[in-house]
Parts: C-alpha cells; structure tokens; sequence
C-alpha cells in the first residue's frame, strides 16, 4: 500500500513536467505535454488536459476537430485506446440532446508516398462510443490523430422545433482519455 | 481470527488497483464543447425591408408614361370617361431581399403601404409580380404579369394598408424569382373617371423624404 501511495505521489510530481515537439509540417498542433503516470509507462497528448475542440453556434452539417499527438514517453511497448467519459450536456428550449445525434470521428495520420493523409480509424455517435482501440504504440514513438465533432444535417425539419431544430441551443461537453496498456515487446 | 481476514479483504481490494496504476497510464483532453447555434437560422427574427424601386403605373391616356421617379403611389378603380381622362390605377414595388440559406424559413411577412389620402372601406390586392420590370421604364402599358395564386388582400384605410404577404413571399423564394409585388383595386372600373370621385388610394412611394413613411416589408424568419 505504501508502494502504491509512493509510485502516485511520484506520478503527480512528474505530471508537470513538459516537452515540446517539433512543429508539424502540415497540420500545426500545439506542444505536447507529458502527463507520466508510472515509471514504466508513460504517454503525452497535447493540451494535456485541456479541450481539444471548443466549438461554437453549430448548424447542422458542421463539423469542428482538433490535431492531437500522443507520444509514448515510457520504456515498453503500449496499446493505446480512446476513452469517452463523463458527458455533460443541456438540451435546448426545444428538448434536443447533443447526445442523441453528435458523431465523434477520428482520423490518424499517416505518411504515404512523402505526403501526410488522414486515415478514418473510426467514426460513431458519440453516446456510443465508451472506449475504442488505437493500435500499439512503441517506446517513444507518436502518433497523430484528429479528432472531430459533427452535428449531422437531418434534412429540412418538418417543424420550427422539431427535427435539427430541436437541437437548437443545446450544449455538450465530454471529456477524452487517452490510455496505455502495456503490451509485451515484439 | 478476524485480522487475518480484514487482511485478506483489504488486499483483495488494494492489490488489483495498485497494479492497474503501475501498469496503465492515461491522460486527457478534458472539457471538450460543442454548442449548437441557438438558432439556425442566422436571419432569425424580424427584419424589415424598404422598397428598392417603385412606380405607379397609370391606365388611358398616359399608359406609355412611366412614374418611377414621383414620390407617390397610387391605386384607383375607374373606368374611361368619353375616351379620355385617367382610368385604373396600380403600384408595383419591389425589396432586395437576403439569399434564405439553408437553415432559414419564412414564417411571416407583411407589406406596409403608408396612406397619404385614400377612399376608406374598398379591397386591395397584392399579387406577386412574375415578370421583370424596371423602375426607371415601367408602364401600364408594359406592366409585367402577375399571379394570382396565393393573391393577399386588406382592407383600405386612411393610416396603413397592410396585407399579409406570407404565402408570397415563401413563393418568391421557392420560385428564385424576385420581381416584388403588384398592389391594385380588386374591383377595377367601378367608377366613371376621376371626374366623379374614383376610389383612389393615394400612397408613399420609396422617392418621399421621409424614411418611415416609405414603403416596407417586414419578414419574419426562423
């Protein structure tokens, strides 16, 4: 138990620390922090933390992302998942749950023949979406991925409140964890 | 006999848990949002429109001549007098409307005619104007068509004429066609000339110095 409490302490202690990556040819995203939580594993994300896509006055159809690079700080081989948690939502004047239709999808990068492109790895509605694989990350190697949030245009709405308009005024907010498990090195 | 099996319990619960934290790692992107306009609709509400051209468009003797530039507007019911002397009187007007978009809708609209002098009590209409005119070349004599189909019609007052022009409206854009609206007498050679008082309805045109009392068009969106 004391081992425990100690290997948490020293997570925390090491949680602050930072590292900056080199800027991306393309796609620019921000500096990658490192939030380290073991002295075996580790992974860093960018805007640690932080939102990766803050989006505002959506119309159906719109779609708002965001570049993250996660980074396997540690010693062995992981694999590597996204996580969504906790979703905090409010409908709007017209009853419509973000929740119901919001569709999270997610693209890695990938180089191919010298030029970057976005691979889909997967796409669904975000209330269905409680965890999903991203492959094995190798020590100290990256990966790049983006991330984006759609609200899909269901046509014209047979109403002033119904249909897309329902959605109208409504807010979501989630948050995404990125995790590792170890994997046994090849 | 019971510490052994507190012992038992607790690192039941505690050793799983310590091994996850020294094996797994993860961190986040926390407090992601994404809220939706509160309206679609990027018009959404009342907007208010004044006429862009106008003309009055006079019948008989003078059915060549155009009126775009007076500051009147006129609508009269009257038949021919010995071949002279004005007859029928209309207006046509029209207002630059905004491109709809995709998330809008109209769901109200009304024209706004304000009175100078007028014969109280008779029906007006207000057509959609289906052919292109021109302020500056209008005539009665080249009127552009009109349809009839969804026609709106008030009442003549001595303050405002007022028609709701709702239907016409979500017509102009489902058409793509925007020649604005003709506004004329329903009952068109009532009367003998303007000798023996023709109901005439005397209204602002868009050329009148004062801005509130030029014609307009209120259209709700949503």
């Amino acid at each position: 138990m004391t081992a425990g409490l100690l290997t948490a302490g020293a997570a925390l202690a090491l949680a602050g620390l930072a590292f900056v990556t080199p800027a991306p040819t393309s796609a620019p995203i921000t500096p990658v922090l490192t939030a380290k939580a073991s002295g075996k594993l580790g992974i860093g994300v960018t805007r640690d933390g932080r939102p990766l896509i803050t989006a505002e006055r959506m119309v159906p159809g719109s779609r708002r992302g965001g570049n993250v690079r996660v980074r396997n700080r540690g010693m062995r081989a992981v694999k590597l998942a996204l996580v969504r948690r906790r979703i905090a939502q409010a409908a709007g004047p017209a009853g419509g749950l973000l929740s119901q239709v919001l569709r999270i999808k997610v693209k890695r990068y990938v180089r191919r023949g010298g030029r970057l492109r976005k691979k889909t790895v997967f796409q669904r509605r975000i209330s269905r979406m409680p965890r999903r694989g991203l492959g094995r990350l190798e020590p100290g190697a990256s990966r790049r991925f983006r991330v984006s949030l759609r609200l899909p245009d269901g046509g014209t709405p047979p109403g002033l409140h119904e249909g897309d308009n329902a959605f109208q005024g409504a807010q979501l907010g989630v948050d995404l964890v990125w995790q590792a498990e170890p994997v046994r090195p090849r | 006999m019971r510490a052994p099996g507190l012992l038992l319990i607790l690192l039941a619960v505690l050793v799983p848990a310590t091994t996850t934290a020294a094996f797994t790692d993860q961190t986040s992107n926390a407090a992601n949002s994404f809220a939706a306009a509160a309206n679609f609709c990027p018009l959404a509400g009342t907007q208010t429109y004044t006429a862009q051209a106008d003309a009055k468009l006079e019948q008989g003797p003078n059915g060549n001549d155009n009126y775009g530039s007076t500051n009147r507007l006129e609508i009269r019911s009257a038949s021919l007098l010995l071949g002279i002397g004005p007859r029928n009187e209309r207006s046509v007007l029209s207002f630059n409307l905004p491109a709809l978009g995709t998330f809008c809708q109209v769901t109200a609209a009304t024209l706004t005619l304000k009175v100078d002098t007028a014969t109280t009590g008779r029906t007006l209409l207000a057509q959609r104007v289906t052919g292109s005119w021109t302020e500056g070349g209008v005539t009665w004599n080249n009127q552009p068509s009109t349809t009839t189909s969804n026609q709106a019609s008030t009442t003549s007052t001595s303050s405002n004429d007022v028609w709701t022009v709702t239907t016409l409206v979500q017509s102009i854009y489902s058409s793509g066609q925007n020649n604005g609206f003709l506004v004329r007498d329903q009952s068109e050679n009532t009367s003998l000339g303007s000798l023996i008082g023709a109901p005439t309805q005397v209204l602002f045109s868009r050329e009148v110095g004062t801005a509130a009392d030029r014609p307009k068009l209120a259209v709700t969106f949503d």
